[in-house]
């Protein structure tokens, strides 16, 4: 026991460094008092983690540690009256595809763009962006113009203070670009579909001559978890629909069939991708839709 | 207030609704051939629906806490499977868990029961104690959520209205807060209103039992008196005797009670010899008369075929 000890002070050592350097990364970010005008930062931070975020966003939580969620630091703003104006939330999702996943599927279509980070936008009396790993929201009390204008210069300053700049995922590049739906972008990192052997997913929307259409792509972990979890979903898809055709020629596999809510769907693997084309009314256009992503996957 | 005959819909449309659902745990080799064919193994073959206290609506013994999916087409599992009480919040990806719910029961909006829940947060601590230009403000708040809500899910009216995760009385009981839910009910735009909560519930309950205004209460409940996050770590344990008294009061002054967290405590066996199962869990819960219904977050159509056994 007493050869373990200095290992496992050592460890302990390690863990409260790896705490203290999040917090300290955390805080980085955060404006200084000197770069505002005619407002103050409370100098009180509050960090929240795995254990407690529930205590600050609800049953929230659950979605956000599913993304990946490390830690989180709120605080305040006051104008110069001591008054309550705006709560900034930065949340470290681990890594930028976490932080595009959460920012994704929190998006509100009816937003406002703006330019920010990587992407960005403002609904409501809230702004949002994400960059690198980390995703952030500035909400106002009062939307004065005064107010909207210091949210605007807040954002500024924290995206320059963050030290990467992160880029957008890989993977949405393989989806074809007409007809997509701008903001309809996003990341599924679990229960693809409602299914719980499908993960890291991503969809898009698509608008096409008056056709609505979703695409899906599914990321498996190799070939051959792959090829298991699409039977599974094959015989899921009888359950709530029929299969049309099982003898396509697309990737490795495919199959086509009728679901009771998406309508026509086209499915097909290659390697570790799944693809999956929901609501098309042809058939024909699907399919080389799904061939030009399969080629486009390396 | 239990019943097992379903009214809420059409025949018609329950036999084929339920009947995709039985065909749909046959071919997953969930229930199914025990379902069908033993009568020993389940007694009904129907799902099971109650009555919401006073507010007089009929919901699925299990209900679904929608909070953990943005999928749409899961939630038309769990309709098909006999699920009508469906819960969500504002809170929930930044309201897209609602706009999402809309795209599911556009089409039958009075087939199922819509709980959602709106954030009431104080400005300022001492502002509970303060008058007219906080009560206006909170009002606006709830106001302005509700419209939201309202507007996302498409509807004209929401089935109940709660306070997402009160956890103090001062808040329940603030008079802007009443005075936005008798508003709001006297238009049309809610039909129950109500609280949730994570913890300090029995404290809560007993201030809900002492004004009577609330319609529907959702608090963890569970066999276990306690849970713990499955993520996250968070631990709440509560003095189970002493909520089941003031859960009994709740049921003689017609509340209605919507348990959560009922699989948190684990699984559990009915008499400590056969396997745990959270089948079994939830089961408990619903075998408590003063339980109308269970918010079960379910994220997969694999727990919605696992959970919604509970209610046949």
């Amino acid at each position: 026991m007493k050869d373990y000890i200095p290992i496992l002070i050592s460890l302990m050592l390690v863990l409260v460094n790896a705490v203290v350097i999040k917090a300290e990364e955390l805080k980085s970010v955060i404006p200084l008092s000197s770069e505002l005008t005619d407002f103050r930062m409370n100098q009180k931070l509050e960090y929240y983690n795995k254990e407690n975020l529930w205590r600050y966003i609800n049953g929230s939580a659950s979605s956000y540690l599913a993304y990946g969620f490390e830690e989180m630091v709120t605080f305040q703003v006051m104008n110069l009256k001591n008054r309550l104006e705006i709560v900034v939330d930065i949340y470290d999702m681990g890594n930028s595809l976490n932080a595009f996943g959460i920012f994704s599927v929190e998006r509100v279509p009816e937003g406002r763009d703006l330019e920010f980070g990587i992407d960005s936008f403002q609904y409501d009396n809230t702004l949002f962006f994400w960059q690198d790993k980390y995703y952030v929201k500035l909400m106002a009390y009062d939307m004065t113009p005064k107010t909207v204008q210091f949210l605007s210069l807040l954002a500024q300053i924290m995206t320059q203070k963050i030290p990467e700049k992160g880029k957008r995922p890989r993977l949405l590049t393989v989806f074809p670009e007409k007809g997509r739906l701008k903001k309809s972008e996003r990341y599924i990192k679990r229960d693809v579909l409602g299914q719980e052997y499908f993960a890291d997913g991503y969809s898009i929307d698509y608008d096409r001559d008056n056709n609505q259409y979703k695409i899906f792509l599914i990321c498996g972990k190799s070939p051959k978890e792959t090829k298991q979890s699409f039977q599974k979903y094959l015989v899921f898809i009888k359950t709530v629909g029929h299969i049309t055709d099982k003898h396509i020629k697309i990737g490795e596999q495919a199959f086509a069939g009728t679901h009771n809510y998406y309508g026509k769907v086209l499915f097909a693997r290659k390697g570790r991708y799944i693809v999956g084309f929901l609501g098309f009314d042809n058939q024909n256009f699907a399919q080389e839709i799904i061939i030009s992503m399969f080629s486009r996957l390396t | 207030m239990i019943e097992n005959n379903d009214n809420l819909m059409s025949r018609k449309d329950f036999l084929k609704k339920s009947s995709t659902g039985l065909l749909a745990f046959a071919l997953l080799g969930e229930i199914p051939f025990t379902l069908l064919n033993s009568k020993k193994a389940y007694t009904k073959t129907s799902p099971e629906y109650r009555i919401l206290g006073r507010a007089e609506l009929k919901v699925s013994a299990v209900g679904f806490g929608v909070s953990r999916t943005m999928e749409p087409a899961l939630v038309k599992s769990a309709i098909d499977a006999g699920i009508n009480f469906l819960d969500t919040g504002r809170i929930y990806y930044n309201g897209q868990n609602e706009v999402m719910l809309e795209k599911v029961i556009a089409g039958m909006r009075k087939e199922v029961i819509i709980q959602s829940k709106i954030i009431v947060s104080m400005r300022e601590k001492d502002e509970l104690n303060k008058s007219t230009g906080v009560s206006k403000r909170i009002k606006n708040m709830m106001y302005s959520s509700l419209k939201e809500s309202l507007k996302a899910l498409q509807t004209d009216y929401i089935d109940i209205l709660l306070i997402h995760g009160a956890n103090t009385v001062d808040i329940i009981e603030h008079e802007a807060v009443m005075d936005f839910f008798r508003v709001a009910k006297e238009k049309g735009q809610i039909r129950a209103c109500g609280f949730s909560s994570h913890d300090n519930q029995v404290e809560l309950l007993k201030a809900a039992n002492k004004s009577k205004f609330y319609d529907v209460i959702m608090i963890p409940y569970n066999h276990k008196g306690s849970y713990r996050h499955s993520k996250g770590d968070h631990y709440n344990e509560w003095d189970q005797q002493a909520l089941e008294s003031e859960l009994k009061k709740a049921e003689r002054n017609n509340i209605g009670i919507i348990a959560m967290k009922t699989c948190s405590g684990g699984a559990y066996s009915p008499d400590g010899k056969s396997r745990p199962s959270y089948k079994a869990a939830l089961k408990w819960v619903l075998n408590h008369s003063y339980i109308n219904s269970m918010a079960v977050a379910m994220g997969n159509v694999k727990e919605i075929n696992e959970n919604v056994q509970a209610m046949f």
